[in-house]
């Protein structure tokens, strides 16, 4: 069985452009998540 | 829900005037061909050939067009009668100008105002100057959109101007005369492209004052050029272009508010800071509040089996958000007077401020005192340090919370030190539960108007579990790859109104799953919905649901005895708003 869960919060309503780098950083971790495949193999 | 709060002639707010380009290009794009072609003769004034050879203001390629010189004057006559004329020239650096800059319209209110006069030329960068006057021109009405006025006095007059292609210099100039509401003009410099250079003068009869303020842009001192006439200059101001997600360009573009003052001070007809805008409302809702015999009664049958102050308060509200239709009607003083709330009940339709006007007229039947606040739903538009200018667009109500009322449930609030727990509420927004405001009037300034005058305040934001998206699903794989699925989810907040609004008009069970489709068309290439249900539409005090199955075929790859699954089977929240060349140049909004 596999259990996936993920939450995204949002806990500021604005951005400074000074976190933008980051921000951006975390829009590319969460896309290279949501692309990751998991290998399933049966049980012998 | 648009309503008069951020109209001003003169001075018509950027972010309106983008708004009223965009309908009137595609208004000019209907009409305009049905036009006899404009004549083309006459040579452009001095003032446009003086621009000719003139240095551009610093652009980068993607710039479409260039504001090489720009003129407003403003004659104030008297307290109702402005005259104001009007000189603008283009140089179009990229096809994409063609549309934006080869038209120009002028709003009016009409009755009551008028355009004198308006020509307009073209320099090509080869070839004969062309000309365009006045009997060219065209005047309208608005066309209706959704959430706008459906009767209004608003008006255009348009021009099309030939040959607005890259390299040629397009310019006009009008002459407008307004019979203002309020004494207050602006000067709006800063724009989505770069300014050469841009003059504003203001000429007064004597004994007038003026208190000037900008906005998103150092003062600039103004020359005294005559007897109470003063200039005011700016020179090489950036454009700023728009970047997705970033804050309303009403918080952001440079302009100058001027209030104007006649011996004795402006009476009904002006303000000079909040606590003063504030007692200019109170003035215009003087007596529209008072109610009727026939809302008495209405009040006395919604409230006759509630047991509590808080039940009736309740039936109030759900009345005016439910049985009033939004409908604005706004004619001259109108888009910022409400109507007597008598008409409002009678007529069982009204804008917002009127539906705030009535609802409090109601709650005042049963001892409750209420307060309109102004406020602009594009949160970043009026911030702590804006001067006190028309820059809203809806209305709401704050309920002083009597002392006996209290719940949970009661989360909008605010302790006012003079007026106690206040609660804020939109007669407008049925899809939000009562107690709670939608998110962009969440952490929103506002402005409170109470008998003490005007104070800008402002609104509490919710917890963010109060606007969410959640999502459980039971996911069964067969050994061949393929995917089924039950899924339930739950919506709270704006997450639950936006889908309450989208399947308002929704009638049959097919197109009612169509946001269910669409969720699962984002994430799945194959798939077919066997079972779908929704939860709690027609009640938005509790929460939405979504309740789905289906079946997706050849989810998972094969390699030989191996399955190859992505675990996140449905939802996207990576976004590639900031995957641009360019550097962010403003706050991201969530």
């Amino acid at each position: 069985m596999l259990n996936y869960t993920r939450t995204f919060e949002v806990k500021q309503l604005s951005v400074p452009v000074s976190q933008a780098a980051d921000l951006k950083k975390f829009y590319r971790i969460i896309a290279s998540d949501e692309r990751n495949t998991a290998v399933l193999k049966p049980q012998n | 829900m648009t309503n008069r709060w951020s109209y001003n002639r003169a001075g018509l707010r950027p972010v309106t005037e983008k708004i009223l380009r965009r309908f009137t290009l595609l208004f000019a794009a209907l009409v305009c061909p049905l036009l006899p072609l404009p004549a083309q003769a006459g040579d452009a004034p001095p003032w446009m050939h003086a621009l000719v050879n003139a240095p551009l203001p610093a652009h980068d390629e993607k710039t479409n067009a260039v504001l090489l010189y720009a003129e407003e004057n403003v004659n104030v006559i008297s307290a109702d009668k402005i005259k104001t004329t009007v000189r603008r020239a283009y140089k179009v650096l990229r096809p994409e100008g063609h549309d934006d800059y080869g038209i120009v319209f002028v709003p009016f209110r009409s009755p009551g105002e008028k355009v004198n006069s308006m020509r307009a030329w073209c320099i090509p960068a080869q070839g004969k100057d062309y000309e365009v006057k006045d009997k060219e021109a065209i005047e309208a009405s608005l066309p209706k959109v959704e959430g706008s006025e459906l009767v209004s006095d608003l008006r255009i007059k348009l021009l099309q101007i030939p040959a607005p292609d890259p390299g040629n210099i397009v310019g006009y100039e009008y002459e407008v005369e307004e019979q203002p509401i309020v004494l207050q003009e602006g000067w709006s410099f800063q724009q989505d492209i770069p300014v050469r250079e841009s003059h504003y003068s203001l000429q007064l009869p004597s004994g007038w004052e003026y208190k000037a303020a900008f906005l998103n842009y150092a003062d600039v001192k103004p020359v005294q050029a005559g007897n109470n006439l003063w200039q005011w200059t700016v020179s090489d101001v950036k454009g700023l272009r728009e970047e997705r997600e970033m804050p309303p360009m009403q918080g952001l573009l440079g302009q100058m508010i001027v209030s104007l003052f006649p011996p004795g001070g402006p009476g009904a007809k002006g303000f000079s800071n909040w606590h003063d805008m504030g007692s200019w409302y109170l003035n215009l809702e003087s007596g529209r509040a008072d109610a009727s015999p026939d809302i008495k009664q209405k009040v006395a049958s919604l409230t006759a089996s509630a047991p509590a102050t808080l039940d009736k308060m309740k039936a109030i509200a759900s009345f005016v958000q439910d049985d009033i239709r939004y409908v604005a009607i706004e004619l001259g003083i109108g888009g910022w007077q409400p109507h007597p709330a008598a008409d409002i009940f009678g007529h069982r339709y009204g804008d917002c401020k009127d539906k705030a006007t009535l609802t409090s007229s109601m709650l005042r039947q049963i001892g409750v005192n209420s307060y309109q606040v102004a406020i602009n739903t594009e949160r970043g538009s009026i911030l702590p340090q804006t001067p006190a200018y028309l820059g809203f667009n809806h209305e709401i109500l704050a309920i002083q919370l009597p002392k006996d009322v209290s719940s949970p449930s009661l989360i909008a609030t605010l302790d006012d030190p003079k007026l106690g727990k206040i609660l804020f509420f939109d007669p407008t927004d049925e899809l939000t539960p009562f107690g709670q405001i939608r998110g962009a009037l969440q952490a929103n300034y506002g402005l409170l108007i109470t008998p003490d005058g005007g104070e800008l305040v402002e609104l509490p934001s919710q917890a963010p579990s109060m606007n969410s998206i959640q999502r459980t699903a039971k996911l069964t794989l067969d050994t061949r790859g393929n995917l089924q699925g039950q899924v339930e989810e739950v919506r709270l907040g704006d997450r639950a109104a936006v889908e309450r609004f989208r399947l308002r008009t929704v009638s049959n069970d097919k197109d009612r799953i169509k946001p269910i489709e669409n969720l699962l068309a984002g994430s799945l290439s194959n798939f077919q919905i066997t079972q779908a249900s929704i939860q709690n539409l027609a009640y938005p005090d509790r929460p939405f649901g979504f309740t789905y199955s289906f079946v997706a075929i050849n989810y998972a790859k094969t390699a030989g005895n191996l399955l190859l699954v992505r675990p996140r089977v449905l939802g996207a929240k990576g976004d590639g708003v900031l995957e641009t060349k360019e550097p962010r140049q403003f706050p991201h909004r969530i």
